[in-house]
């Protein structure tokens, strides 16, 4: 996939749950850290998202905090 | 330093939990109002950043919190206790302030940093230790015995910080402290700035008109226009839902466009700008205009040979690259999709994707990006919209 969001990691959908507008979906990237990202209910429609599918979290550099302990 | 110690002067004692706090505060110059602050704390612990344009009273705020000025109405409570500029070096002596002021320069780094501690009579062994340990934590303890005229700009600030900071303050002002650096210097000391301040949980008010100096450092940002504060909240809450449109300009969201509202289905409401539907979660009316203002560091793009099924993202605009402005840290580009809307990229992807003025893209951004304004104008609270 090409774009400008320089982070894009791949993982397995471990969860999908929908709300009223928006639906949080769980992503499982290498190394068994885990994503969440909430989108609208249609796009998980949309891309016909499942528990176990492949999927991508996309996220933009200026999104990423970082933060030491 | 006995001061210091006074019962009454505990905080914690009175369940004081604002350092500085400031009621109905005017400021007059010749006549004319330039400052009006109705209602404004400063917690204990917290970095308050104040944000505004140049000329907005930012300065004249803070030499007010510094008791250097006094305001011609209002109450500045210390610890809960009214306090005005004639109570003098008693309250001032725990705050610290450092302006944009040149350091002395026949003198080494070294006894820039102790002078503080001189004038308040702390002894020579203490003095050195404490110095020794600001160098330290400055990351200049190889200045130490440089004459401070010999310093680069950025050094001189890491004295004029420690200088301030050696003395244990309880409360911190700073005034554009990074506005005369270059971009190198900048870069290295917010951090260690920011990593300083947390560990010792200072209380500080920083003053600028650079909101990514806001954002890196502020829990919280107050932003001040024409001498009126608009907006108090957590950083990210400003950033992200700014009040006005004045507000979010200033808080760079470049993209504020007028749409109409043409349905509303399940919290994501359907807005026509320019002929193209934008999916946006807000509350609104069907028929309502509103305003919709969009962040660059929202918008995503990509090369339309890509599929734009495959985001989750509901909004996928085609259009072309009309400018490509590089900035710091990031590049902006202005994409014509109809209206223009402008994306905050990285160098790198303006690079990888070829972005140049004429070249198609997808711009794409989440239903949640945007942000609508209930008013073109005004104060953002009241229900009136403007038409």
């Amino acid at each position: 996939m090409k774009l400008s969001a320089r982070n894009v990691l791949k993982g397995r959908v471990i969860e999908v749950k929908k709300g009223a507008t928006t639906a949080h979906v769980r992503i499982e990237v290498a190394g068994g850290a885990v994503i969440t990202s909430s989108i609208t209910n249609e796009a998980v429609e949309e891309l016909r998202l499942a528990v176990g599918d492949e999927a991508y979290a996309v996220i933009k550099a200026s999104d990423v905090m970082v933060a030491r302990d | 330093m006995a001061a210091l110690d006074s019962p009454w002067l505990d905080p914690r004692a009175a369940g004081v939990t604002s350092a500085l706090a400031l009621s109905v505060v005017r400021v007059d110059y010749g006549g004319v109002n330039v400052l009006t602050v109705d209602d404004l704390a400063v917690r204990r612990g917290e970095i308050l950043a104040v944000i505004g344009p140049n000329g907005s009273g930012k300065s004249t705020l803070l030499r007010i919190m510094a008791l250097l000025e006094r305001p011609a109405s209002g109450e500045i409570r210390w610890d809960g206790r009214p306090v005005d500029a004639s109570d003098g070096l008693d309250v001032r002596r725990r705050m610290a302030v450092v302006f944009q002021q040149p350091l002395l320069a026949d003198m080494t780094a070294a006894e820039n940093i102790g002078l503080g501690l001189r004038f308040r009579g702390v002894t020579t062994a203490d003095r050195q230790t404490r110095v020794a340990r600001w160098l330290d934590r400055f990351g200049i303890s190889a200045l130490a015995d440089r004459r401070a005229a010999t310093l680069s700009g950025g050094e001189a600030q890491r004295v004029a910080l420690a200088r301030a900071l050696v003395l244990d303050p309880e409360l911190l002002l700073l005034d554009e402290p990074f506005s005369g650096l270059d971009q190198p210097s900048r870069a290295s000391l917010i951090p260690d700035l920011a990593a300083i301040l947390r560990d010792d949980g200072v209380t500080t008010v920083l003053v600028t008109h650079d909101r990514a100096e806001a954002q890196a450092l502020g829990d919280r940002v107050a932003v001040l226009i024409a001498g009126r504060l608009r907006q108090l909240d957590e950083t990210a809450a400003v950033f992200r839902s700014p009040v006005s449109e004045d507000v979010a300009r200033f808080v760079g969201v470049e993209t504020i466009v007028t749409g109409k509202v043409t349905a509303v289905d399940h919290g994501i409401a359907v807005i026509d700008v320019a002929g193209r539907a934008l999916e946006i979660v807000a509350t609104a009316r069907v028929g309502d205009t509103v305003r919709v203002g969009i962040r660059p560091e929202d918008v995503t793009l990509m090369p339309p040979r890509e599929s734009a099924a495959t985001t989750s993202a509901r909004n996928r605009l085609t259009g072309h690259v009309v400018q490509v402005r590089a900035t710091t840290p990031h590049v902006y580009v202005v994409v014509d999709c109809g209206f223009a809307l402008v994306s905050a990229v990285t160098l790198r992807s303006v690079t990888e994707l070829g972005l140049a003025p004429g070249v198609p893209v997808i711009a794409v951004f989440k239903a949640s990006a945007p942000h609508l304004f209930r008013e073109q104008r005004g104060e953002g609270t009241g229900q009136g919209r403007t038409t």
